[in-house]
């Protein structure tokens, strides 16, 4: 079980007093591509940043690299290997690409690393100068990543990462996210359309009304998953 | 009235100056605001803390020297005052930081009222800055202030370094992400609470050098922090918050429009004009000069 | 048919002590609580907008100071019109009129773009106050001899406008503005006003016009300012560039504040607060130490107790089991 690298123990998150997440449970282990679908206004993203104690949960534990990160500070837990790309990219607009890229805290050389990244995301080294804000859906998305990956992450959380981007883009960044996979990174990312990201993951999690309601492992995807799809998104694949 | 153009080159030069030196104390006002999310007035009580500090040293150990010192002195405030004030009010309201805040302007005005007296300072210029520079301009003598020459060179350097401290430094890069959006940079690994005191910090010598420079301009008594908060607050905001570009542009445009309107129009009326414009800016393009800042709520 | 709570009696022992204050307290104290009787309609006006609406505004001094003015101006410095009804109304229509204007343009934007509008308003009129256009201003030093005369019904010489009277006036008003904002809250209207401070844009969703709701808002507390502003002038005989600038509304804001926002007798509490804090502790205590206690108070309050003393008291009568 030392292959697990985030375990979530049965967490209760609340918005004020109302409770979004009741009792999640669910666990990523090393090197696994691992999806989070469900239909918006599910948890999905209350999820994720309850494991980056953005809304730390009242209940329940989360594990991370065999520490408990339950309620650490979010900065501390980007220092430890998480690091979370929110909904919407988050990217900072008045900055340029390359000034964009030299925010994350890391401990190794920035250049080295400022090489690996470009390596993958070479449409950025061309951009390096532009203004973040001025780049399009796609680049912003590709920026976002880009930016976590300078952390040298152990795990990348994505939150919809595939949002409003057209489906050719979406095909590149799913590319990339295999490439990034490929490197040793975890990825967890939440979905509520799921077309195409379903060819990637190792396994799917299936959330409703802020609990786990199922589990699939890559064979089952493959031999159901219209039938997957239909039933808990209401997508007709 | 035939108005010479050596008048006109004269005030947009002198214009030009003041808009140097309030971009110092704008920035330091806009990266504060950027980051606490409401008018910090304490920033008034570090520009009028500048001034004092200033006067009071200077006739010891010479004006540059001075200056200096003062503004080591506010850094320290600074200091104190996001420890003691600030950070203890994180999780309150803007609206509830903003008061206390107000109450902290207060009592330093008093304080100084108290033990340094309420009547107006004046700040003595060292002879070596004083007095006027004669140049020859197509044919005719214009002369400019020597000390108004000084505060261009001086607030061109700092702010040509500040520019290169949030723009060259990875944390002066992390300061201005942190300002822009505080959730994301902190999911990057950025300590919010050592960006915080830097900007702070960095915020109370901006405040300090300009209150120790203007000093000699306006002199120096109780509340010029808070009389000169609501010119600053303008400049932060028609700027942008956390824009430095457009806060100097901002503090240009003003700075202009009273410097050249105070040739032909009594200076409360070139005011009136200049806070009419920001009226008409504001309503009709919110979102700053360049349009592009972060939005307050 | 009045239930006889414990809160209801205090309620009453607080009436009819001020009720009955003129006739057994010196000229200074009954200065005092007219004073606060005045900055408590003032702040209940500012409290409509930023407490029940979430609207901060740095006009507030405007419709105060320019409505005294206004009074100034109609009894001294332009003409001679000294009858107190005329006056009056006129200070309630600059009141109104200056709301209107200042709520129209400073909702063409929002939060604290709006709030920057407001305070270029009272920077402007205080500028055209200082510089005394025609000398109907009269500048810095203010507008003073400003007293109202009585007023003649019958064979009755009603002096409202000094002393004790003003004290029964301000009083008067005080509780009619207590009485229409609490009416205005408990109805529709105050529905909607809720909802403008809680989510602006479902009502706008809902079909909403909340601009006409805000400028509303802002005519009524602008006639309410007003009347503070007129009744400010008549207690202290001098209208003063003081009264329209910012820092008086920044002042109202911080009443407010301390005192209790969105209630009716927080901002009261608060005004009350200011005054014994700048009257008595001066006196007691000399020169400017009540800055100090000012000062330190906003700091402790927005630490300690930043709801506003008034919810602090209420929560302390309620745990003492007083509902």
């Amino acid at each position: 079980m030392s292959n697990i690298l985030l375990e979530v123990n049965d967490i209760y998150t609340y918005y004020g007093p109302s409770c979004v997440i009741r009792g999640l449970s669910l666990y990523v282990k090393n090197k696994e591509i691992v999806a989070l679908l469900g239909r918006n206004g599910n948890g999905k993203t209350t999820t994720l940043r309850s494991i980056m104690s953005l809304n730390p949960p009242k209940r329940g534990s989360i594990w991370f690299d065999g520490k408990n990160i339950t309620g650490l500070p979010p900065h501390k837990c980007a220092r430890l290997g998480l690091s979370l790309c929110l909904e919407g990219r988050g990217i900072f607009p008045g900055l340029s690409v390359m000034e964009n890229l030299r925010v994350p805290v890391c401990s190794d050389n920035q250049k080295e690393l400022l090489k690996q990244v470009f390596e993958i995301f070479p449409e950025l080294e061309s951009r390096k100068n532009q203004r973040a804000g001025s780049l399009s859906g796609g680049e912003q998305q590709m920026l976002a990543i880009a930016r976590s990956l300078m952390m040298k992450p152990k795990l990348l959380l994505l939150d919809e990462p595939m949002e409003g981007l057209a489906p050719m883009i979406c095909k590149r960044l799913i590319s990339k996210l295999r490439e990034i996979n490929m490197k040793g990174v975890t990825i967890l990312f939440s979905s509520s359309t799921a077309k195409h990201a379903l060819d990637i993951c190792d396994r799917v999690y299936i959330i409703e009304k802020g609990k786990i309601v199922a589990e699939y492992s890559k064979k089952e995807m493959e031999e159901k998953s219209s039938e997957i799809l239909q039933k808990y998104l209401g997508v007709v694949r | 009235m035939t108005v010479g153009w050596e008048l006109v080159a004269l005030q947009i030069f002198n214009g030009f100056t003041m808009a140097l030196a309030y971009t110092l104390v704008a920035l330091g006002l806009s990266t504060t605001m950027g980051l606490l999310g409401i008018v910090n007035f304490a920033h008034g009580a570090l520009y009028m803390m500048g001034g004092y500090f200033t006067y009071i040293l200077a006739s010891s150990m010479g004006f540059g020297t001075g200056l200096a010192c003062a503004t080591s002195l506010c850094a320290l405030l600074g200091i104190i005052l996001f420890l003691c004030i600030y950070k203890p009010l994180e999780t309150r309201s803007p609206i509830q930081v903003l008061v206390a805040l107000i109450g902290v302007l207060l009592i330093f005005e008093q304080l100084v009222r108290d033990f340094l007296g309420a009547e107006p300072k004046m700040l003595q210029i060292p002879f070596y800055l004083s007095g006027p520079i004669v140049f020859n301009l197509l044919g005719s003598k214009i002369s400019f202030s020597k000390y108004y020459l000084f505060i261009t060179v001086v607030s061109s350097v700092i702010l040509i370094l500040v520019y290169c401290l949030f723009h060259r430094t990875n944390i002066g890069i992390r300061g201005l992400a942190s300002i822009q959006n505080k959730e994301v940079a902190s999911l990057l690994g950025v300590d919010l609470t050592k960006v915080g005191i830097i900007i702070f910090v960095l915020g109370s010598i901006l405040a300090g050098i300009g209150g120790g420079l203007l000093g000699p301009v306006f002199s120096i008594y109780p509340t010029v922090g808070g009389e000169i908060l609501g010119f600053i607050f303008v400049i932060v905001i028609v700027g942008g918050v956390g824009s430095l570009i457009g806060t100097f542009f901002a503090s240009l445009l003003f700075c202009l429009i009273r410097s050249i309107g105070c040739i032909f129009l009594s200076p409360n009326y070139v005011e009136i004009i200049a806070y009419c414009i920001l009226i008409a800016i504001i309503a009709f393009k919110p979102r700053g000069l360049l349009g592009r800042e972060k939005v307050l709520d | 048919m009045l239930t006889f709570s414990p809160k209801l009696i205090i309620y009453i022992l607080i009436f009819a002590t001020l009720l009955f204050t003129p006739l057994f307290a010196g000229d200074y104290l009954v200065h005092l609580v007219t004073s606060s009787f005045i900055l408590g309609i003032l702040a209940l006006a500012y409290d409509l907008l930023y407490g029940h609406m979430g609207i901060v505004s740095l006009g507030h001094s405007v419709f105060y100071g320019i409505a005294a003015y206004t009074l100034g101006m109609l009894s001294v410095t332009i003409f001679n019109i000294k009858n107190p009804i005329i006056t009056f109304v006129a200070a309630m229509t600059a009141g109104a009129m200056l709301g209107l204007l200042i709520g129209y343009v400073s909702t063409f934007a929002k939060g604290i773009y709006s709030l920057l509008i407001t305070f270029a308003f009272a920077h402007i009129f205080y500028l055209l106050v200082m510089s005394n256009p025609g000398g109907i201003t009269e500048g810095e030093n203010g507008i003073t001899q400003v007293r109202p005369p009585p007023l003649y019904i019958g064979n009755f010489t009603l002096n409202l406008f000094k002393g004790a009277g003003l004290y029964y006036l301000t009083f008067a008003i005080l509780i009619v503005s207590c009485i229409l904002l609490k009416a205005i809250i408990e109805s529709q209207l105050g529905d909607v006003f809720r909802g403008i401070k809680e989510n602006e844009n479902r009502l706008l969703a809902l079909g909403f016009n909340v601009r006409q709701y805000k400028i509303f808002a802002f005519v009524i507390s602008g006639i309410f300012s007003g009347i503070a502003g007129y009744l400010m002038a008549c207690l202290e005989n001098i209208v003063t560039p003081e009264m329209v600038s910012w820092t008086t509304g920044a002042q109202t804001l911080l009443i407010v504040v301390l005192g209790g926002p969105s209630s009716l007798l927080g901002p009261i509490i608060g005004s009350f607060l200011i005054n014994i804090v700048r009257f008595y502790i001066s006196s007691l205590m000399g020169g400017g130490t009540w800055v100090y206690v000012l000062g330190g108070l906003y700091i402790l309050t927005m630490l300690f107790l930043p709801q506003g003393l008034w919810k602090y008291v209420e929560r302390v009568l309620v745990s003492l089991g007083i509902k």
